[in-house]
């Protein structure tokens, strides 16, 4: 059974009647021990689906959906405050620019104290306190150690304000793993760092994949950055999941144009990294919510739109393969030219 | 920190400087000096005030600075009394209002206190006397106490005096009941302003990432308030408390004057009535230098804040 089962979850974003709806019915499945990416331009609403997940409260933002299950349990039926504990203690979620999410006036130890288990009071007025405290801190240097930081005693003492962005989001990231939880959101988590920081993050990601059995989801805006490492891909295009399947599936026999065109930015680099040959843009612009093109949504950008594509596709889910589109691409149709 | 503290107390003096410059005019117009050495007068005249000697009133012949005590225990009797409930009050429905930006609470706390606010006190002083002391007769509107029972000083504060002398008895519960009204007038627009202080702070900060993070782990939002939201915002509250004691005490004047409350403002008011200028000059003097200390500790109040809940605003955790 899937740990996180989400049919139809919509956001509407704005105030009342003239709310916008920017992710428009989208069912996700998240499985223990997968990495799932979640690709997609900037504004297809990915960062938005993430909010929805945890359902962070966010002025004029709105969401609904038709199933919502953690595990097995129903959290529709939960009033909000159980909820949002219920979700803080399942999901972790790390927020692009990993600085911005730390408190700037307390230093990491703090910071990591904070979201550890307590120490009971008894403990505290006891003549164990000190033990107590010395184990809170072995704890809080071994969840750094854990996600990847060596000197932790620097680490510990010091602000974000002092800390470089890769250490920030392994810090964000040994938060994270601290309340052991069983899915793991995050955004952007290396847009901002450097190839060999961002392997580095990546390694960390699939090491909780693989050993906690943690599943995995990751927002990029960048197939190149994450195609050899997720497990899974889901392809975002204005606020809809245009394709979802495995990796193998997905890089080899794409079926939507958006996730080819996505895909050939790739391929064009050839091995001794020349372009191979005109690398083929994805011409147009994302269309913007206020004014959604009818039918399906790629369809002024797609080169293989007919009439039909008039009307909206829907979802197509087979045994291995889930695309939105009314003529999807041919196994091996990825290396045709058009 | 020091030199944050000889920072201050250089504004200090500096304030202070031009008040007595900006008195010592006052008192030059108002005494006709013939043409003596400005500055030498100036001298005397701070070597006068720096004793606390300011002359005789004309009206009681009394000294003005064993009077400005007498009176003033009874303004600051009712200006803490007003103030501490409604400084409490304001910070938690600032905060309640911060929580709930946009949604009906906030609309309900904000606007509200935007009408509040917007209500002159005079006003709605005289709407009070009118309507619980007139025309209902529930709670006095005059004074501090009745004239029934005695008015021994003891410390100036007429609640501990009478706790002091009777104990919780007749004359402590006339006393309060007294304070009902004035207080109530008075508390109204600090209220109002720390409500806006605390919540705009409190807004700009629980925009931050940090806090959505905090909420993402599904903790309660009192705990994030205090945790990391108050925190964060400590600094800017603090700095902007000044205008709340400004506001109480403009209005101190008003609100005494309408209840005939025995302090400063009553006392000033009438000296300007008949041209009382020692009690005028000591009540520019006084009132003025407390406003100065008031206002540069507050600031000092909001960079120790500053310091002590380590804020990136000082030098040290700036990236090296």
């Amino acid at each position: 059974m899937a740990l996180l089962d989400i049919r139809n979850l919509s956001v509407r974003v704005g105030p009342g009647r003239d709310a916008l709806t920017v992710v428009d019915r989208i069912s996700l499945t998240v499985n223990e021990g997968r990495i799932l990416a979640l690709v997609g331009a900037s504004g297809s609403g990915k960062s938005l689906l993430m909010q929805a997940v945890m359902m962070l409260r966010r002025d004029n933002i709105s969401y609904s959906a038709d199933r919502f299950k953690l595990d097995g349990e129903d959290l529709l039926k939960i009033p909000s405050r159980k909820r949002r504990r219920i979700i803080g203690q399942n999901i972790s979620f790390i927020m692009q620019d990993p600085r911005q999410s730390l408190d700037p006036t307390m230093k990491i130890r703090d910071q990591i104290y904070e979201v550890m288990p307590r120490i009971p009071w008894y403990h505290v007025l006891s003549r164990l306190k000190n033990f107590f405290r010395r184990t809170r801190s072995k704890t809080a240097a071994a969840l750094l150690h854990r996600s990847g930081i060596r000197d932790h005693e620097r680490i510990l003492g010091s602000y974000p304000a002092q800390l470089s962005d890769v250490e920030c989001q392994k810090i964000m990231l040994a938060i994270a793993l601290a309340s052991k939880p069983r899915i793991l959101l995050l955004d952007e988590p290396v847009v901002n760092l450097e190839t060999a920081s961002r392997l580095q993050v990546l390694k960390l990601l699939d090491r909780c994949a693989k050993n906690d059995r943690t599943a995995v989801v990751v927002i990029c805006n960048d197939l190149a950055s994450v195609y050899n490492f997720a497990d899974e891909f889901a392809f975002m295009y204005a606020g809809q999941i245009v394709e979802r399947g495995s990796r193998d599936r997905i890089l080899n026999n794409p079926r939507h144009p958006y996730t080819a065109s996505l895909i050939r930015t790739m391929l064009e680099l050839g091995r001794n990294g020349r372009l191979k040959r005109y690398l083929p843009v994805l011409s147009g612009k994302h269309p913007d919510y206020r004014s959604m093109p009818v039918g399906c949504r790629f369809g002024a950008r797609c080169r293989r739109a007919r009439r039909e594509c008039n009307r909206e596709p829907e979802m197509i889910i087979s045994k291995n393969e889930q695309y939105r589109c009314h003529f999807p691409l041919e196994d091996g149709a990825l290396y045709e030219d058009e | 920190m020091i030199l944050i503290l000889l920072r201050k107390s250089a504004m200090l003096l500096l304030s202070a400087v031009i008040l007595l410059l900006l008195t010592f005019w006052f008192h030059v117009r108002s005494n006709d000096l013939g043409d003596q050495d400005l500055f030498l007068r100036f001298l005397i005249y701070l070597n006068r005030i720096l004793r606390l000697d300011f002359g005789f009133s004309a009206q009681s012949s009394r000294p003005v600075s064993g009077e400005f005590l007498e009176y003033g225990a009874a303004t600051a009797e009712l200006c803490l009394a007003a103030m501490i409930p409604s400084l409490a009050a304001g910070f938690f429905l600032g905060c309640f209002a911060a929580l709930h930006k946009d949604r009906w609470l906030d609309s309900a706390i904000t606007n509200s206190s935007i009408m509040f606010s917007s209500i002159p006190v005079f006003w709605i002083a005289q709407i009070f006397i009118a309507l619980l002391a007139v025309r209902v007769d529930w709670i006095p509107s005059n004074g501090r106490i009745s004239l029934l029972y005695s008015t021994e000083q003891i410390t100036g504060f007429i609640l501990v005096d009478t706790l002091l002398r009777d104990g919780f008895g007749d004359s402590f519960l006339n006393a309060l009941t007294h304070f009902i009204l004035p207080v109530l007038s008075l508390s109204i627009l600090p209220t109002t302003e720390m409500i806006r202080i605390v919540r705009n702070s409190l807004y700009s900060v629980m925009q931050q990432n940090y806090i959505k993070a905090a909420f993402s782990r599904g903790w309660s939002s009192w705990y994030i308030i205090y945790r990391h939201g108050l925190r964060n915002a400590m600094p800017s509250i603090l700095a902007q408390c000044g205008s709340v004691l400004f506001l109480t005490f403009t209005s101190v004047i008003i609100v005494e004057n309408v209840y005939n409350w025995p302090g400063v403002g009553t006392w000033i008011i009438e000296a300007i009535r008949s041209g009382d200028v020692n009690v005028v000059n000591a009540y520019l003097v006084l009132v003025g230098m407390l406003f100065v200390v008031l206002n540069i500790s507050l600031e000092f109040a909001a960079d120790l804040s500053i310091i002590y809940l380590n804020h990136p605003g000082r030098g040290r955790s700036t990236p090296s």
